[in-house]
């Protein structure tokens, strides 16, 4: 596996990636939540598309003490009536997510090009489904637990797997961006370079 | 508007990156490096019955990771005490899956492993390096959360959740550019003429 080298070498790429990822990452007041209520609206609209205009799935975000990035996933069993609620922190499923892929991608010129402003507009759309995916996953589990799904155990073993590989592990939060940067960062430079 | 010429090549871009000839070594590394991450995940992440074998040795695991942070941490301070997999102290930290940094390990010695361009001695060299270089640094990550804990509990949450784990991170991919970098300069020297 060949490495890119940065244009302009790699300190200037830290340089430019370093102060932009603090940037992004501080604790800037009512960040946390306005990025946790718009997240909610997000996941509830895609919810509604799938399920329909009254599903039994619901986004709120209900501010813990303590944890303004948290949003309360909701399940509510067709069957007892009952709800299941699981927190769901945006913070490390979505935002870190985002701002590393943006700080790295801005810190690379990527706009050089239109090959690449097109491989990065792959590689966000490509982050955004696996931040989808690390939602979804407990979602199914929670839908198992109150019966709405019928779960074998392979699929709560693969669940369980993918959970913890993609959501628990704090690491991955920066790893999934990062890794996803370099496979479009590679895709930026294949095939013929593209004229207006 | 997009010329349909853009599309057609960012196609045939994609197309060239999945199907290529030029591109095999790439294609090959990236397939290897999935294919090795998601059984190392997969066997280490699997909800194994509590009381089977491989149950009681991942919690071994974490015992020992508790035992040697506490081993540590005992050479400055004479109050903590390990019990299990919990250090207690000033601060109490439990070790669980997750805070040892297997997430981090996995993926460098993925990506030293699929690096079919390198000798297997190579290779399982700078996988066994990469593992027990990240496992150093999390014990020092441990004894630092503890630190961290005790003195400064309302920063304990960003120290555990962000500034260690992209650390790790940084680390593996560092750890993983060096290697490469090794190993490239000892093939060129191994091929050099005489």
């Amino acid at each position: 596996m060949h490495l890119p080298n940065p244009r302009g070498g790699g300190k200037r790429f830290l340089w430019r990636c370093i102060p932009l990822m603090v940037v992004l990452l501080a604790p800037w007041p009512g960040l946390a939540t306005s990025f946790s209520a718009a997240m909610a609206g997000v996941c509830d609209a895609a919810v509604g598309l799938v399920f329909g205009s009254d599903p039994e799935i619901h986004f709120v975000p209900e501010h813990y003490e303590g944890h303004p990035w948290w949003v309360q996933m909701s399940v509510k069993s067709v069957f007892t009536n009952q709800s299941f609620s699981v927190p769901v922190d945006t913070r490390t499923v979505a935002y870190i997510r985002i701002a590393v892929f943006l700080s790295l991608a801005v810190a690379w010129p990527f706009w050089a090009t239109r090959q690449e402003m097109k491989a990065m507009a792959w590689g966000f759309a490509l982050l955004i489904g696996l931040i989808a995916l690390t939602i979804v996953l407990p979602l199914l589990q929670v839908l198992g637990i109150v019966k709405a799904l019928a779960l074998g155990v392979l699929a709560q073993s693969t669940l369980s797997i993918g959970i913890l590989t993609l959501l628990t592990y704090p690491s991955m939060a920066f790893a999934v961006p990062g890794l996803v940067w370099l496979l479009t960062l590679r895709l930026g430079r294949l095939g013929p370079v593209t004229t207006a | 508007m997009e010329p349909a010429a853009t599309s057609t090549s960012a196609l045939h871009g994609l197309r060239a990156a999945v199907w290529g000839a030029e591109f095999r070594a790439e294609r090959r590394f990236i397939l290897a490096f999935i294919a090795i991450a998601g059984v190392l995940f997969s066997v280490y992440s699997f909800p194994y019955p509590d009381g089977s074998a491989a149950r009681r040795w991942s919690d071994g695991y974490l015992r020992a990771y508790a035992h040697l942070a506490g081993w540590v941490l005992s050479a400055f301070e004479r109050d903590v005490v390990v019990s299990g997999q919990n250090i207690v102290g000033h601060y109490s930290l439990r070790i669980v899956r997750g805070c040892d940094a297997i997430d981090a390990q996995i993926l460098l010695v993925s990506a030293v492993l699929a690096s079919s361009a390198y000798s297997w001695r190579w290779r399982i060299g700078g996988a066994g390096l990469g593992f027990l270089l990240i496992g150093v640094f999390n014990v020092i990550r441990i004894c630092t959360l503890y630190y961290v804990g005790s003195h400064f509990p309302e920063y304990f949450d960003s120290f555990h959740h962000e500034h260690w784990p992209l650390l790790l991170i940084a680390l593996a991919a560092a750890g993983f550019v060096v290697w490469s970098r090794l190993a490239s300069s000892d093939r060129r020297q191994a091929n050099a003429p005489a």
